[in-house]
């Protein structure tokens, strides 16, 4: 199941991980197992979220944290 | 939970006396390791079992707690081992070893494997580990209640035979299944339960390997690790075990299994995978998540607004609407404003009838004219404001951002310039900044040069303003179409940049959006407030400056405008406008956005003098809609503020970049705005 996910990153492309958990027939919180998995052996990183750049930004103090959930990406 | 439940347990710690309905004698107590997750109730269980008879301490050697307790049930002795919270026994931490550890060297009677029944699939990957392991384990499927709040349904004895291992439902919190736990505990310490625990599988050529590596290091494993748990791990590149048969195997053996394990430095993801495919099994096999309630109306909103067409049509329309609010309700209130400004210049040039021209002419038509123009337009801000809230609050611009996101794949863009490039809606140097999570150089500064191509607030309020201002009602399609050029014109860029400096490869990314939700109203009044006092601030401190100095230098040397220092400038530079349709006036106005978007309308307010007659007004009576269009077209595009270049020379550390991203820029939106004036007017002409 990790290998196929990893198929699946390495096709490119952006994927939902509601999406890749369906054509995994797993749920959600597998995939983000599988993810937190891939990190830890270097095949993916977590993307940075909002935090020091944010603190240049005019309209940090009034800004929603408009996080578009938990993102990874693939290492090069 | 069952305080008679509760209470036998606590009378059987504190007596220590045995129950004379079950007279089992043992020479010592059954071992009971606890094995479990951070917060899945094991310590709960731990402090219902022990009570006072427990004892804490370290693990030898190491700073991680050690808790053991013993307690009676049922006239059995129990000595029971709290394990560190463990995810997997593999060794990345030294909980991890300690758990793993004990397990093999002290050998308890039981493992109770403590489960999350509401996030089974977390705890499922440690029993997954547990199981090759030489001591037999039973699932406590703890937090039962939890599960079935959450809508979740568990069938215990489904998982029961699909692991293979007994599985006991129940909730520490409430006591409920303690019992049948510690029934359990017992007739596997003796023996009298079938265990045939169904352990993950790995492929088959990697399976061949494991045989392969389990006959290399036959006759060297150290007591007390078991061959074909140690070969797993080999396999699996853990670095504990790796580190043991290293010392363990002689030179020439460990050569060979290093050489078998160099060539197949994928087989820890193999076996991890093994795991999964395990996990997902056994949850297929006995859980039924629930179909309603917000994860249900999140995923059927989701179908739609996330389809590849409908989704985009969606952000079109969603965006239209929120443009013809703003509109339909910022536009009477910005002319009402539009009116006070102009009776407050009225009212400030009377007052100044005495005084002389230059204090006049500085106060009405260079402040009042420059300033008073910008904040007419707060309301259409206001509104606008609270819309973008009203959007990220409900958690919908993150599938606005997720469509642009997929639009960008489709150019081949990187998908790590995705969360930067969201952050220029709000502001382009958060955007910069925000490149910082890139690591691959190359990638970051085609982000770096794409950020300023995102519509910013400050450049959408212009938009807010002046598309209104040039086209009355067709203003909603012209908004609609400007940041829809915008966003074409990053893609296109991008898709051009990408292949020439990236030679087109692709990347991937994965994301997950969250749950729609009620707004928060506070939270939406809040952000307009502080996003609108902002505002206002830009416009005392930076807009105020700014239109002084355009005040002087269209008023110097002679006071007038025609024959101003500012008109000689934007003479100058008039053959480079005139090719977009712009007098000027425009050009200079354009030229002003340099140090802030917003500088645009002052400049124009103070060039026309439009203290009195309102600024909107004497737009629209100027400039027919073909040179307003290309002034737009080119405004959307223009070169960033100020500040956004400041912060680009800064993270690329290089003028020769900082200059290029100007540079593209101004060529950019030079060309578009010419484009769009050549077609416009060419268009008008065969009409």
């Amino acid at each position: 199941m990790l290998e196929r996910l990893l198929e699946m990153l390495r096709a490119g492309g952006t994927h939902r991980v509601s999406d890749l958990a369906r054509a995994l027939d797993a749920t959600p919180a597998l995939v983000e197992m599988m993810l937190e998995d891939l990190a830890r052996a270097g095949y993916v990183k977590p993307v940075a979220t909002c935090t020091e750049s944010c603190a240049s930004c005019p309209l940090a103090s009034s800004c929603i944290p408009a996080q578009p959930g938990t993102a990874w990406t693939l290492n090069q | 939970m069952s305080v008679r439940t509760f209470q036998k347990i606590v009378a059987c710690h504190d007596t220590q006396a045995p129950n004379l309905a079950s007279p089992v004698v043992r020479e010592r107590p059954i071992l009971v390791a606890l094995a479990g997750q951070p917060n899945v109730g094991k310590s709960t269980l731990f402090n219902l079992l022990t009570g006072l008879h427990q004892h804490v301490g370290n693990w030898p050697g190491k700073t991680v707690e050690r808790k053991d307790g013993r307690f009676t049930f049922n006239g059995v002795s129990y000595q029971l081992v709290d394990l560190p919270g463990t995810y997997s026994l593999t060794a990345h931490s030294p909980e991890e070893l300690i758990a793993r550890e004990f397990i093999l060297r002290e050998r308890p009677d039981v493992v109770v494997a403590v489960v999350d029944a509401a996030t089974l699939e977390r705890s499922l990957y440690l029993v997954a580990e547990l199981l090759p392991l030489p001591a037999p384990v039973i699932v406590a499927l703890n937090m039962m209640d939890v599960a079935q709040q959450e809508g979740i349904q568990i069938e215990p004895e489904v998982l029961q035979a699909a692991l293979g291992v007994p599985v006991v439902p129940m909730s520490a919190t409430q006591g409920v299944g303690v019992p049948a736990l510690l029934e359990t505990v017992e007739r596997m310490a003796r023996g009298e339960l079938p265990y045939a625990p169904r352990l993950p599988q790995i492929r088959p050529d990697h399976q061949e390997v494991l045989e392969v590596l389990s006959g290399q290091i036959v006759r060297y494993v150290p007591e007390p690790y078991p061959r074909e748990w140690v070969a797993l791990k080999l396999l699996e590149g853990d670095s504990e075990v790796t580190r043991m048969m290293r010392e363990a195997l002689p030179p020439e053996r460990w050569a060979a299994v290093h050489a078998v394990l160099r060539a197949h430095d994928d087989a820890q993801v193999a076996v991890a995978s093994g795991r999964y495919e395990w996990i997902g099994r056994m949850m297929r096999a006995a859980v039924t998540r629930p179909r309603i309630g917000p994860i249900g109306l999140t995923e059927r909103l989701d179908r739609w607004a996330t389809h590849p067409i409908w989704g985009l049509i969606i952000l079109v329309g969603i965006l239209g609407l929120a443009f013809w609010l703003t509109y339909t309700v910022g536009a009477p209130l910005q002319g009402w404003l539009e009116n006070g400004v102009g009776a407050l210049a009225e009212g400030a040039r009377s007052l100044l009838a005495g005084a002389p021209a230059w204090l006049s002419g500085l106060l009405v038509d260079g402040v009042i004219g420059g300033v008073g123009a910008v904040l007419t337009f707060l309301p259409i801000l206001a509104i606008f404001f609270a819309m973008m809230a009203f959007l990220e609050d409900v958690g919908y611009m993150a599938r606005a951002a997720y469509m642009m996101d997929r639009l960008m794949h489709l150019v081949g863009l990187h998908g790590k310039s995705f969360l930067p490039l969201f952050l220029g809606f709000g502001c382009n140097v958060p955007a910069v900044m925000g490149t910082r999570a890139i690591e691959s150089h190359r990638a970051r500064l085609l982000t770096i040069l794409l950020a300023p191509l995102v519509p910013c607030t400050a450049r959408m309020a212009v938009v807010a303003f002046l598309a209104p201002a040039f086209f009355g009602d067709a203003a909603l399609l012209i908004s609609w179409g400007l940041i829809l050029t915008s966003v074409l014109m990053l893609a296109l860029t991008g898709w051009v940049l990408n292949r020439l400096m990236f030679g087109g490869e692709r990347w991937a990314f994965i994301m997950e959006l969250p749950l729609y939700h009620l707004p928060n109203w506070r939270t939406i009044g809040l952000s307009v407030w502080l996003r609108s006092l902002s505002f206002v601030r830009k416009a005392g401190t930076v807009i105020l400056a700014v239109s002084v100095v355009i005040w002087a230098l269209s008023a110097l040397p002679g006071g007038d405008v025609e024959g101003s220092y500012l008109a000689q400038l934007g003479r100058w530079l008039e053959p480079v406008g005139r090719l977009g349709g712009m007098d000027w006036r425009l050009t200079v106005a354009l030229l002003s956005s340099f140090v802030a978007k917003e500088n645009t309308i002052a400049t124009l307010g103070v060039l026309y003098r439009a203290g009195e007659e309102g600024l909107a007004s004497l737009l629209a009576a100027t400039y027919p809609p073909v040179i307003a269009l290309a002034y737009l077209v080119m405004q959307m595009l223009f070169i960033p503020c100020l500040a956004t270049v400041g912060v680009i020379r800064q993270e690329t550390a290089s003028w020769r970049w900082t200059l290029f991203s100007v540079g593209l820029l101004l060529m950019i939106s030079l060309l578009a705005g010419i484009v769009v004036f050549q077609i416009g007017a060419w268009v008008a002409k065969g009409i």
